[in-house]
């Protein structure tokens, strides 16, 4: 097989932060090549640089063998490489046609759109996937996994040769992922080239032929995914042995409930919320297992206050309560992680400092005025606690890895000391070093005697965390499992299809 | 931004000639930015919060009139400023109240509300103002529109503002070094500090050998001083920047958001209140059409000063050098005797020209910096 992209010496500095360093490899026509590494690994820049989207510092990029520069998307366009970026760059409010074709509409005279022609070919390229979605629909009424599809039809809509994947399956569910590789397959057979960049290893064994490992910035080995293991590929990204403790927890659990609630059903959410009854006793882990779309965020939001309840009540250490604002559950003693960091989670253009700081500002001042100082060692002993990297803590949070921005989430919620914490997927999007770190953090918070209630879409998360399962489905609860009676099975039965 | 201001001064000083840098100018330039500068600072907060107040031109021309037919004996009840001062106020910061209100609980875009509030506060202007009520001579609210400070106190002033300065500064250094942040080394906060004294000597003893310190600039700088701090060190500010850098972050890490946006529109009318009370004193009285545009002054002023349209970002410190472009501007077109037209040609295009250059000079677009990596190369290839 010959070479298809050659990258030689790629170097790109942002700043004083040395993004690529001199990374050499190549992959080759007709295979898919996985890119893979921690977050802040260098992957996207790399990808950025091959798509045109940034310019890189030194180094050549050869495509074909002839050596290319890229001065904008267009221009990688040209030599057949399209991108997919991880989120959707698309316009919400136009059809799929539109969308196909956007910047590039047939045009009649007059510089009318041509919608005629605009539909059917659109409608060509679809059926040539395989796709049962309709050219004229609007985008923002699929699903996000459809959107998915609709973005890579427009990017191999123009003599693609080779398509580059952006983490595309961070966003969707199992069964949509399915759809998803076995379209790329089927591209694959017919001669395209695909660069999947992501850092979930299960899709890469399932999908790609070769994969290359970068580690900050830097080239570590490109390896034949048949002649490896995840073990190995793990020990490549992090660049030392990942402990997965699964260990059982002692046992010594107490029977002091601290956050209950009974037959709480909210009306207002997107997912109503029927009836449900859960409890989490001092120091133990629960998990709130279940697909995403079936009530769980509405659940934690219920007892954080940003839900109202319709019915039903919520018990705190004993105590019926009524949350009326996220201020009153912090009083209570409750912290939440919400699901989404950047659009949630924290202010990105703020500092690491204040970004902490804010849940408890009243804390850190006197009579309305911030003590600067207190409000210092607070960021500097979290950042230490947490090992968030950054230069300073007076770095803005948008500058961070996702992973450390993640930590800072948690910093921001867990220098309040609560009671009960509710995580709503803490770890996604994060790579494995991160991972690990945050589980210990979880187990060692739960022996702290802290109630906590874990929301994941990560089965193996579930089942490595939780000493008690909820699974959740349609807004209601479906069944309760012991540690000891729970498996991937067991909890994915209850989540589809109820009991 | 303070490259792009010296540059005009200097331009100005050479077209105008030796007044230009007189005790009379400086005074006057000092005097003309004082009402729009107040609600630039106000309209600070409020953007930075995420909003916007259309509104505070027609909200200061409110306040002016009613105050000014409140102390009408020919017209109005003929109040004495004690109690029409206050009274004004309480409408200007009412006033905002209910825009606020109609922001954060009722969703309604600030921009559209206080759309209809520059329109609805001018109309009742119009109405309050209907014979241009005069302010009668003798009290105190005038000599805050015409006297200046005495000269001795003027004095005692800067140096007072010097001395509380350095000691902010110091002990904002002490604190950061102890927490081992990168905090300006002795050398430089020296002379930082012999800068600003020797500048604001050179003001006052400029402005003693005219009139002295216009009342008025004083009452802007108190402003300006107050709104820093607030912006800077309390839990208010902080969570406005929030607020504006992320409505949901903030709102689930516990802020009470919309009780913050109705607190900053009532900071903003209270702050309306004071530019209009001093609008009116300038003019010892109101008319229908005052404050016109200066909604828009205010938010030229924050914006050349760098704070974000998006909300999340900005200083009240660059509101003043923002405000300082703009009186800059306007004044010195006054001295180039250019036809009004022109004037005003010129003074958007000279304001364009400001933000563009400090976007420019702090995050150049993509095609500024291929631009200067290829001057760069053939500069050096030819040395």
């Amino acid at each position: 097989m010959a070479e298809i992209v050659q990258f030689d010496g790629v170097t790109k500095r942002f700043g004083g932060t040395v993004a690529l360093d001199g990374v050499s490899f190549s992959i080759q026509e007709g295979e898919i090549h996985a890119l893979i590494g921690e977050n802040g690994a260098g992957k996207s820049t790399l990808m950025k640089i091959l798509s045109g989207v940034l310019p890189k510092d030194s180094g050549g990029i050869f495509v074909g063998g002839l050596e290319k520069v890229f001065r904008s998307a267009v221009d990688a366009q040209r030599e057949g490489i399209s991108t997919v970026y991880q989120e959707p760059h698309l316009v919400p409010h136009m059809t799929v046609a539109e969308n196909v074709f956007l910047g590039r509409e047939p045009i009649k005279r007059f510089g009318w759109v041509d919608f005629n022609t605009l539909n059917a070919r659109t409608q060509g390229i679809l059926a040539q996937l395989e796709l049962t979605i309709s050219p004229t629909v609007t985008l923002a009424d699929l699903s996000s996994a459809e959107v998915q599809l609709v973005q890579i039809a427009r990017a191999i809509a123009f003599s693609t040769k080779i398509l580059i994947l952006d983490e595309p399956t961070a966003s969707i569910t199992g069964r949509e992922t399915e759809i998803l590789f076995s379209l790329l397959k089927k591209l694959n057979a017919k001669g395209l080239t695909i660069v999947y960049v992501s850092h979930r290893l299960k899709e890469i064994f399932e999908l790609c032929h070769r994969a290359t490992v970068l580690r900050d910035g830097k080239y570590v080995a490109t390896v034949d995914v048949e002649k490896t293991n995840e073990r190995e590929i793990i020990r490549m990204m992090v660049g030392r042995e990942v402990e997965e403790t699964s260990a059982l927890r002692d046992g010594q659990r107490s029977d002091e409930i601290s956050l209950e609630l009974r037959g709480v059903s909210v009306s207002e959410s997107a997912v109503p919320v029927r009836n449900v009854s859960l409890n989490v006793r001092k120091g133990e882990i629960v998990a709130l297992a279940g697909l995403v779309g079936s009530g769980r965020s509405d659940v934690a939001k219920a007892v954080f206050g940003l839900n109202r309840i319709s019915a039903g009540s919520i018990h705190v250490h004993g105590k019926r309560v009524d949350v009326k604002s996220p201020g009153d559950a912090i009083r209570r003693g409750i912290s939440f992680v919400p699901e989404d960091r950047k659009s949630e989670g924290l202010i990105p253009i703020q500092s690491i400092k204040h970004n902490i700081s804010l849940t408890g500002l009243k804390l850190l001042a006197r009579l309305g005025f911030i003590k600067g100082s207190a409000e210092t060692s607070l960021a500097r002993k979290s950042s230490a606690q947490f090992s968030i990297r950054s230069l300073s803590e007076e770095a803005e949070v948008s500058t961070l890895s996702g992973g450390n921005q993640q930590k800072v989430v948690l910093a921001k919620w867990l220098w309040l000391k609560p009671t009960i914490l509710i995580l709503d997927e803490p770890t996604r999007g994060i790579d494995v070093g991160a991972k690990a770190e945050i589980h210990s953090l979880i187990r060692n918070l739960a022996k702290n005697d802290v109630a906590v209630l874990l929301i994941s879409s990560e089965l193996p998360e579930v089942l490595r965390l939780a000493d008690r399962i909820y699974v959740m489905r349609d807004g209601t609860i479906t069944g309760e499992l012991q540690r000891s009676e729970a498996s991937q099975e067991s909890i994915m039965h209850l989540a589809a299809i109820g009991n | 931004m303070i490259l792009i201001l010296v540059a005009m001064w200097i331009f100005f000083r050479l077209q105008v000639g030796d007044f230009y840098f007189s005790g009379e100018s400086i005074a006057k330039l000092s005097r003309d930015m004082v009402s729009w500068t107040i609600l630039a600072a106000g309209m600070t907060l409020v953007i930075i919060s995420g909003n916007i107040d259309l509104s505070v031109g027609s909200l200061l021309a409110v306040v002016a009139a009613s105050a000014a037919l409140m102390m009408n004996p020919e017209y109005g009840p003929g109040w004495s400023a004690n109690i029409a001062v206050p009274m004004a106020l309480a409408i200007g910061t009412l006033l905002g109240l209910l825009q606020g209100t109609l922001v954060a609980y009722f969703r309604i875009p600030s921009f559209i509300v206080t759309l209809g509030g520059l329109f609805v506060f001018r109309g009742i202007t119009q109405k309050i103002s209907e014979f241009d009520p005069r302010v009668p001579g003798e009290n105190w609210v005038v000599s805050l529109g015409f006297d200046y400070v005495p000269h001795e106190t003027a004095y005692v002033m800067i140096a007072a503002f010097v001395l509380l300065l350095a000691g902010v500064l110091i002990m904002s250094r002490r604190n950061r070094l102890q927490m081992n942040l990168p905090s300006w080394n002795i050398p430089a906060l020296t002379s930082i500090l012999f800068v600003v004294a020797v500048v604001l000597a050179f003001l006052v003893t400029k402005m003693n050998e005219y009139k002295g310190i216009p009342n008025q600039t004083v009452v802007m700088a108190i402003v300006l001083i107050t709104l820093h701090v607030v912006s800077k060190q309390t839990t208010f500010g902080r969570h406005l920047y929030a607020i504006g850098g992320n409505t949901e972050a903030a709102r689930i890490s516990g802020i009470k958001v919309e009780r913050k946006i109705v607190a900053v529109f009532a900071l903003m009318g209270f702050l309306a209140g004071v530019a209009g009370i001093v609008w009116m004193a300038q003019n010892q009285g109101s008319t229908k059409n005052g404050g016109q545009y200066y909604e828009l002054y205010a938010i030229a002023a924050a914006i050349i000063g760098g704070t974000s349209l998006m909300g999340g970002r900005g200083t009240i410190f660059g509101t003043f050098l923002g405000g300082l472009v703009m009186a800059t501007v306007i004044q010195g077109m006054d001295y180039t005797n250019l036809e009004n037209w022109l004037q005003l040609v010129v003074r958007g295009s000279v304001l364009v020209l400001a933000v563009g250059l400090d976007i420019m000079a702090k995050d150049p677009p993509l095609w500024a910096r291929r631009l200067q990596s290829k001057v760069w190369k053939s500069s050096r290839s030819a040395s």
